[in-house]
């Protein structure tokens, strides 16, 4: 039973959406420091090799140049740190196109760029691995242990048994995060403490990361990210750019700013690795499935290996008792590819879930009736019970929510005019985990008002963490929201989890809450009173008339968890128009049913998902970045050249929640939203094509060409 | 109207004098000539609620009004706009009474990460004077210069076309 009186579950406005709507909030960048000075970096132009030689004497002598940082001059830093994809100009070795070599400092952003232009540099070239295609004919095994071969059962053998097969191979590209604020860093040193004003997904792994780098101490390191422009990944783990900036504020003496160029994030801050996933269903006429094999091949960096797993969904969505999951990695001359949105899963479930509906049109089935055929009583990869599982939920709810009967089951069939409509669905999953996160809580007296300060070092990617921080504590303490003010983002407060793989909300709202219930416990202590209904926090710091009370909670996930298999899970409805004329595919309608335990706020959330719709749509359709096979860079370096969806891409798209109340993952009930979003979106819209034109792209994205 | 010449004649001098009026203020830009009127903005006056995301015109975040026009400020010197009046997302309001379109957004839940919205606001309000845009899809196309990677654009139209109605807190 909803309590009208709580907080947590309101959709309530953003608490810092003022600061957002009168440009008040402050990025990396936004932070104006007296006599700073401007870096500007520049990059190889060949894929693999040696740096022979750096002439910067014309750089040297421009206007305002300050310093010019190169492998030749710069401090040792600790290339195994922690930071990611390599490029601290530690050797003159070239790994990959786009690869940092040196740093300009000069007095302004101007000076520095077109000083950086003046730099030539010679190399030592050798033979580069940029031709995917070629490459994926003898992929490597992967190192990771993670990716080794999953068999059960007969494996991948008992498809030679099954009545109806359904063999394809599903292509993604590579695609890239481009959060809207560039990467940057502004670096101020004190003696031997460097403060980093940079957007981190996770607050004390830039700081440990940095330290690490730098040698130096984690105290000695300060990040400070109160606001971040979108990371979606690619500000989860740090790059190069953050200690580049610190080391070039070190070697000159003054605060530096460091921010990359849209085109510098292209081959800066990771990528989303290019696939191939062959998937092999064996079932029998029935529609029950007897063999499920996933086999990925995926490229990744030549010097550390990295790759989203594509298998994942594939593990957990089906009851099947013979299954196959394999990966191969195919090392190229490129940067590190890196978590992206949904990592492994909305890839993989592109493949899986296009597979499932290409089975469910074979045997002349609902793509609905057939999942919910074949759902797993427990987690098929590991046999624990699940915490809960609401895919049937979301399945049915959303068919009648969206107008599933509606859809023709007959492809090509259903044309208004020119336009040919289509319906598809497609399901995902996420795992929901708590990670060990601390909580300050400080309360305050002042005018008969009790006023709390939360402190926690979270991240909100505008997620909404603020917010549904300031909710829990509001419930935890008998507060109103307006009493509640949340600090966070700052390595100087309490340790956190970051804001990655769907992680967040669980893990700081339940620090928060058992703060809350801490704070409350030792105040009923020092009051020494018994009561019959346990007062709030608020009403002790009144009838006990305290000014000030603290305290810190350390959060740890429930020891119960880890018996049971805990994820959200969502289904994805795709209405689209396809112009039989032009090919141009548009998703007109879509709804995404997403069951992920306790919504501490349905706005913030809904907003989530359908920032994961419009993600999965631009996955479907537009976003494709493209390697020079002559150079081994982007051909697409710009937005001009790399589409994400634009107003107009987006039609009328809606999200839903299952009324899911789940509390063995974590005491709140909280299950993430973040990645599951995305999952299952792009292979919604696949399958829709389909249910329009009857042709099946099995490429990413659909573009026009594919369809004609 | 001034002429561009006229504007461009101080290319002549090494550091450029720029006069504009910003939300409301006289303000003085001591720049050089290829300094973008963005970056005038943000590191000469310390406006740094206005966004830079691509440099090159193609994503929005830096859009401004500029003598009444929404403007991309990354595609625009400073020296180019001597004696202009700008408006920034730091002038929207009426001191603490927000702009009809800043409550919408709220409202609407019109952001998540907020970095593009100093130039969704600007093209939103550059828009509705313009006039142009009616129905929903006409919308959509004339806000398709600023790009939103949160996937924030359901609420982004849901908040103008309530504006554009009349409707939220004129």
């Amino acid at each position: 039973m909803e309590d009208s009186n709580k907080s947590i579950g309101k959709g309530i406005n953003r608490i810092d959406g003022i600061l957002k709507i009168t440009g008040k909030a402050t990025y990396a960048t936004d932070y104006p420091k007296k006599n700073m000075a401007y870096a500007v970096l520049f990059k190889s132009t060949i894929a693999a090799g040696k740096i022979k030689s750096i002439g910067s004497t014309k750089a040297q002598k421009y206007p305002g140049v300050i310093k010019i940082i190169t492998h030749e001059n710069i401090l040792p830093l600790n290339t195994k740190g922690g930071l990611r994809g390599g490029a601290l100009l530690q050797s003159p070795e070239i790994t990959f196109h786009g690869q940092h070599i040196g740093i300009v400092v000069a007095e302004t952003f101007e000076q520095a760029t077109a000083a950086a232009h003046l730099i030539t540099v010679e190399y030592n070239q050798k033979e580069d691995k940029i031709d995917f295609d070629n490459l994926a004919k003898k992929p490597e095994m992967p190192k990771g242990k993670e990716l080794a071969d999953l068999v059960r059962g007969a494996g991948k053998s008992a498809l030679a048994d099954a009545e109806v097969k359904i063999e394809a191979s599903y292509e993604t590209p590579i695609e890239h995060h481009h959060p809207m604020e560039p990467h940057a860093t502004v670096a101020v040193w004190d003696v031997d403490q460097v403060t980093l004003y940079n957007g981190s997904q996770i607050i004390n792994g830039a700081q440990t990361a940095a330290a690490a780098t730098l040698n130096i101490k984690p105290e000695q390191v300060r990040i400070i990210s109160p606001f971040i422009g979108g990371g979606f990944g690619s500000k989860g783990g740090q790059w190069a750019n953050l200690v580049l900036t610190a080391v070039a504020a070190k070697m000159v003496g003054r605060p530096v700013k460091l921010a990359l160029t849209r085109q510098q994030m292209f081959n800066s801050v990771g990528l989303r690795q290019r696939n191939i996933q062959q998937l092999s269903i064996g079932a029998t006429k029935e529609g029950k499935l007897l063999t499920l094999a996933h086999e990925t091949i995926s490229h990744t960096a030549v010097d550390s290996e990295y790759i989203e797993p594509c298998g994942d969904c594939t593990k957990v969505m089906y009851e099947v008792p013979n299954s196959l999951i394999s990966y191969r990695v195919v090392p190229m001359n490129l940067i590190l590819p890196t978590y992206t949105r949904g990592p492994g899963k909305s890839t993989g479930s592109f493949a899986l879930e296009s597979a499932i509906d290409e089975l469910a049109y074979t045997l002349k089935m609902d793509p609905i009736e057939l999942r919910i055929k074949n759902e797993p009583a427990k987690d098929p990869s590991n046999g624990k019970p699940w915490s809960s599982r609401t895919t049937v939920k979301c399945l049915q709810e959303g068919a009648k929510a969206f107008g599933w009967a509606k859809r023709k089951s007959e492809p090509g069939t259903n044309k208004i005019g020119d336009d040919l409509i289509g319906y598809g669905v497609a399901c995902g999953t996420y795992p929901a985990r708590q990670r060990d996160s601390s909580a300050v809580i400080k309360l305050s007296l002042k005018n008969k008002l009790v006023y709390a300060t939360i402190e926690i070092a979270a991240s909100d990617l505008g997620t909404g963490t603020n917010t549904i921080l300031a909710q829990t504590a509001a419930d935890g303490l008998g507060l109103p929201v307006k009493q509640i003010s949340v600090k966070l983002g700052d390595s100087d407060l309490p340790p956190a989890a970051g804001s990655v793989g769907s992680v967040g909300a669980s893990s700081f709202a339940n620090a928060v809450n058992d703060a809350c219930t801490k704070i409350t416990d030792e105040l009923l202590a020092k009051s020494g009173k018994q009561f019959f209904v346990r007062p709030t926090a608020a009403a002790l710091m009144i009838s006990e008339n305290i000014a000030d009370f603290q305290t810190r909670s350390d959060s740890k996930a429930p020891a119960e968890a880890e018996k049971y298999s805990a994820h959200s899970f969502n289904a994805n409805f795709a209405e689209v128009r396809v112009n039989s004329v032009t090919g141009m595919v548009k998703v007109t309608r879509f709804l995404a049913v997403t069951g992920a335990g306790k919504i501490l706020n349905p706005k913030t959330a809904r907003s989530q998902i359908i920032g994961g719709i419009v993600w999965g749509i631009g996955m479907a359709l537009t976003e494709e970045s493209i390697i020079d096979p002559r150079y081994g860079n982007f051909a697409t370096r710009s937005f001009a050249d790399y589409h994400v969806p634009t107003n107009l891409d987006i039609g009328d798209l809606d999200a839903m929640f299952i009324n899911e109340k789940d509390f063995i993952p974590n005491k709140m009930g909280v299950k993430g939203i973040g990645e599951v979003g995305i999952v299952g979106v792009a292979a919604a819209v696949a399958n829709a094509v389909f249910n329009a034109t009857a042709k099946r792209v099995r490429s990413l994205p659909i573009t026009p060409d594919k369809l004609l | 109207m001034r002429s561009e010449t006229q504007n461009l004649n101080h290319l002549k001098q090494g550091d450029c004098t720029v006069n504009l009026t910003v939300n409301g203020e006289q303000k003085i830009l001591q720049v050089q000539p290829w300094v973008s009127l963005l970056d005038g903005l943000r590191d000469h006056l310390n406006l740094t609620g206005t966004k830079k995301g691509c440099d090159h015109g193609q994503c929005g975040a830096c859009t401004i009004i500029c003598d009444d026009k929404r403007i991309l400020s990354c595609l625009t010197l400073a020296v180019m706009k001597n004696g202009s009046e700008i408006t920034t997302v730091e002038g929207i309001a009426h001191g603490d009474d927000l702009h009809p379109i800043q409550q919408a957004f709220i409202d609407h839940d019109a952001f998540q990460c907020g970095y593009c919205t100093p130039g969704q606001l600007c093209s939103a309000i550059g828009l509705i004077k313009e006039g142009k845009a009616q129905t929903r899809e006409e919308v959509k196309e004339l806000m398709s210069g600023n790009l939103c990677r949160c996937g924030a654009n359901v609420g982004i139209i849901d908040a103008i076309m309530e504006v554009k109605a009349g409707g939220g807190h004129e």
